[in-house]
């Protein structure tokens, strides 16, 4: 059995929020929010740029400054202007144009790896390893996952990998608490490859569905945690040579460049094979996501939108677009 | 992945060959490539334009100094530039304040707050020998109480008791309290994660400002922050007043365009940086070496740090003496060989020095990787002392002894005494005149053993003089250089050249 996880409504007990309005354009509504001040700035300059100008070279650098400041990096931004301009170029153009074409062309690299997350049932567990630098929010994004997971009328457990941190393990205890789901501990500098074999076994002879392993945050260049990290894959692979089934990397929305080679090199040393961009909430745009989407074409499950509970949205190829493009959202 | 500016500009700017006063199109030539180049070491868009209007106005007209080309001389303006914009000086915590003195840390979420605190209040009580107290105001984040409190048992440093339910502010008054109490000369207030949009949390951020009336308001910030850096930053000192900026995740491979960008728009100094994972790896700011990181022109102090650590300066005097003398034996090849590997390999050295770039990726290239070093190490072990301080000797049957002894074959051994010779003749050619000590004496043994010596690192005058030898050793000319790797002829050597002058390089301090 498959089941999609992002498109599991959320039921019964959640702390606050009453679940039954939770219609799907909170999130954007909410990143909008976040947006709007840079979004309305965005907007204005767009405006600006294009109001009496014809599409030329100095309309196009003021665009690609435009995407520039979403984080999409040199390389994609002038990806983008350079498609926007094919078969426009000296022709006259409206800001509202500019608008669509941008976020349409966005959504054209985001479509595809805007996917929900798929769980393999037959496995049991189901073995999500969550990884990512430090500070990217991977133990707040398992606790929400978890919540989701639980909701959804899955068994979830949780493994305190992060064995490195001062206080890593109780931030995982206390989530693991708000999500009724039993956590798998050891103590602070235990071996964490050896935590996730056990964490397998107690998994499987609980006969738990869904068993999510936390990490320590790491730099990508660090050789020997990116070892370390290997190691727990390669251990995890002998209770279940499938296992880990799905490798999670939590990104910062906040990151700039380097996220894409974060991904680059997570993906090879811990296989990653899909992400969740966090702290949406902000100012930041995470356009980065544009460059590594078109580059690793990696799903992309879900976003992180806040700090509480139900702050984790599927992630929609559309909205974010618009966002980007400074676009207001299509009211449905 | 990021070509370094100086590469870049090479390639642009190679066909200028213009001398005199810097033109407005060189210059704009060479700012379109700075532009980028900031771009992608992440420095905010609004900086960048400020910044390029900046060194525009300098370099246009500006004197282009003898045997520096153009582009060369727009590095050096750019770079200067970007050193008085980073700040010439770093900047301490200023505890000039009666005690307790009060230090807030403010940021954005997973920023490093908690660990910052950690380390300050570390270094604040091993090295300014200060009695710190350190309390979480975080009430948000699941058991980030506990994680200062576990910091603070492994630091040996004093935490404000946990007392379940108070907010924030409360915590703020009562650990001031305490540390009045309990005679503490610092008070460090770590604070929850805050998006600086979220009005009710920026507005507890003031009232904890104003219940504690802090010192320092230290902003703690990702170094590897994108273009959103300006905006943080901005908010966060327009609502607090930050005193200053710590950088964290300095030892990522980012760029760090973020620390020009939050400093930019702040006008407050970088005041540390953290480097690593442990308790101790917060550092001073060294504005030079972030610009030269910005630029992606290699680090030639880390270079030379890293030189000194490795290379036995001693030793290094006396294969310098030997040189100058013209004796080059396979026991100085071996040292040498050594030494490189020690420093990380070829491609490790390389890497560090500024404007190599190009250079590096023909040598990996041409297969000059490390495993060669270490097979020319294990011919030159396989051979007794005799034949080491006199390879002539080695006949047929000898080599072929050493070919079994060190699993090569002697094709090899040949190729490594066709490369001995090579340099023991450029060591004599170059040896008995004075300074000039040839570039490999001068790059291997002298440039760590001769820093040693004299205590300090290589200062643009010298790095010229490096470059003229090389030169002169025939590193300009075809198989000039000894053949390193056997086979193909290190391709690159021969073509481009050094960046003459290598502007733009940390002056002597």
């Amino acid at each position: 059995m498959a089941i999609s996880a992002g498109v599991t409504p959320p039921e019964a007990p959640a702390p606050e929020p009453s679940p039954d309005e939770q219609p799907r354009p909170t999130w954007f509504r909410r990143l909008r929010q976040g947006l709007s001040r840079t979004s309305a700035q965005l907007t204005d300059q767009i405006s600006g740029i294009f109001t009496r100008r014809k599409l030329d070279e100095d309309t196009l650098q003021d665009l690609e400054d435009v995407l520039i400041q979403s984080d999409l990096g040199v390389e994609t931004a002038l990806r983008i202007t350079d498609t926007l301009a094919a078969g426009r170029y000296g022709k006259d153009i409206s800001p509202d144009e500019v608008q669509d074409i941008m976020a349409s062309e966005i959504e054209k690299v985001l479509e595809p790896v805007a996917l929900p997350l798929e769980l393999d049932l037959t496995h049991k567990p189901h073995v999500i390893l969550v990884v990512g630098v430090n500070g990217t929010g991977k133990t707040t994004t398992i606790g929400k996952l978890a919540a989701k997971l639980a909701d959804g009328g899955l068994k979830v457990m949780l493994a305190a990998g992060d064995t490195f941190r001062a206080a890593a393990i109780e931030q995982l205890k206390i989530w693991g608490e708000r999500t009724n789901s039993p956590v798998v501990s050891s103590k602070l500098g235990a071996d964490a490859a050896g935590l996730a074999f056990d964490a397998f076994e107690k998994a499987r002879e609980a006969g738990t569905d869904v068993l999510i392993i936390d990490t320590a945050g790491r730099l990508q260049n660090k050789a020997e945690l990116m070892d370390e990290l290997e190691k727990i894959v390669r251990v995890l692979g002998k209770q279940d040579p499938e296992a880990p089934h799905t490798v999670l990397q939590t990104l910062d929305a906040t990151t700039g460049q380097n996220a894409l080679n974060q991904v680059e090199i997570f993906r090879n040393v811990a296989g990653v094979n899909g992400l969740v961009m966090t702290k949406l909430d902000g100012t930041a745009r995470g356009g980065i996501l544009v460059a590594i989407s078109a580059k690793h074409k990696l799903p992309i499950y879900f976003i992180g939108v806040g700090e509480s509970v139900d702050d984790l949205e599927p992630f929609e190829a559309g909205d974010f677009a618009n966002a980007i493009a400074g676009r207001a959202p299509a009211e449905t | 992945m990021f070509e370094s500016l100086q590469d870049r500009l090479g390639s642009i700017l190679n066909g200028l060959t213009g001398r005199g006063a810097l033109s407005e199109k060189d210059v704009s030539a060479a700012l379109r490539e700075v532009r980028r180049a900031l771009l992608e070491a992440d420095v905010a868009l609004e900086v960048v334009r400020d910044f390029t209007d900046k060194v525009r106005e300098k370099a246009v007209g500006a004197e282009v100094l003898k045997s520096i080309k153009p582009g060369q001389m727009v590095v050096k303006i750019v770079h200067d530039e970007l050193v008085a914009m980073l700040g010439e000086e770093g900047v301490a915590i200023d505890l000039n304040a009666p005690a307790p003195v009060v230090v807030m840390m403010v940021g954005l979420q997973g920023s490093g707050k908690t660990t910052t605190t950690g380390k300050i209040a570390a270094r604040l009580s091993a090295r300014d020998k200060k009695k710190v107290l350190m309390a979480s105001l975080d009430t948000r984040r699941p058991a980030a109480q506990e994680q200062l409190r576990q910091l603070g048992e492994q630091t040996g440093i004093d935490t404000l008791p946990i007392v379940a339910g108070q907010s924030p502010t409360q915590i703020a008054e009562r650990s001031v309290q305490a540390a009045k109490l309990g005679g503490h000369d610092v008070v460090i207030l770590d604070t929850a994660g805050r998006t600086h949009i979220d009005e009710p949390l920026m507005v507890e951020m003031a009232d904890i400002k104003a219940k504690s009336s802090p010192h320092e308001i230290l902003l703690v910030a990702d170094a590897l922050t994108g273009q959103d850096a300006v905006n943080l930053a901005r908010n966060f000192d327009e609502r607090v007043g930050i005193t200053g900026l710590v950088l964290t995740r300095m030892d990522g491979d980012g760029r760090g365009g973020a620390a020009l960008s939050m400093r930019a728009v702040t006008g407050k100094p970088i005041k540390l940086i953290g480097t690593g994972e442990k308790m101790d790896a917060l550092e001073e700011f060294h504005p030079r070496r972030i610009a030269d990181r910005i630029l992606g022109m290699g680090d030639i102090v880390s270079l030379v740090e890293k030189a000194a650590e490795t290379i036995d300066a001693e030793k290094a005097q006396v294969m310098a003496d030997r040189m100058k003398a013209g004796k080059f034996d396979l026991n100085d090849l071996a040292d040498q060989l050594r030494q490189m590997q020690k420093m990380g390999g070829m491609s490790g050295f390389m890497g560090l020095m500024p404007g190599m770039g190009k250079m590096k990726d023909q040598i990996a290239a041409a297969g000059l990787d490390d495993t060669v070093f270490r097979r020319q190490l294990a011919i030159i072990s396989s051979m007794t002392k005799k034949e080491r301080a006199n390879p002539d000797i080695l006949k047929h049957s000898r080599k072929k002894r050493i070919a079994a002894g060190s699993g090569t074959n002697a094709a090899e051994i040949n190729r490594l005494l066709k490369m001995h010779r090579q340099m023991a003749d450029v060591m004599k050619a170059m040896g008995g005149k004075g300074k000039k000590a040839g570039m490999l004496g001068k790059m291997m043994g002298g440039l760590a053993g001769g820093m040693g010596g004299m205590g300090g690192m290589p200062d643009p005058k010298q790095l010229e003089a490096l470059k003229k030898q090389a030169d002169a050793a025939g590193l300009g000319k075809p198989g000039g250089l000894p053949d390193l790797g056997g086979g193909p002829a290190l391709p690159g050597l021969g073509g481009p050249k050094l960046p003459g002058g290598l502007p733009g390089l940390p002056k002597k301090k």
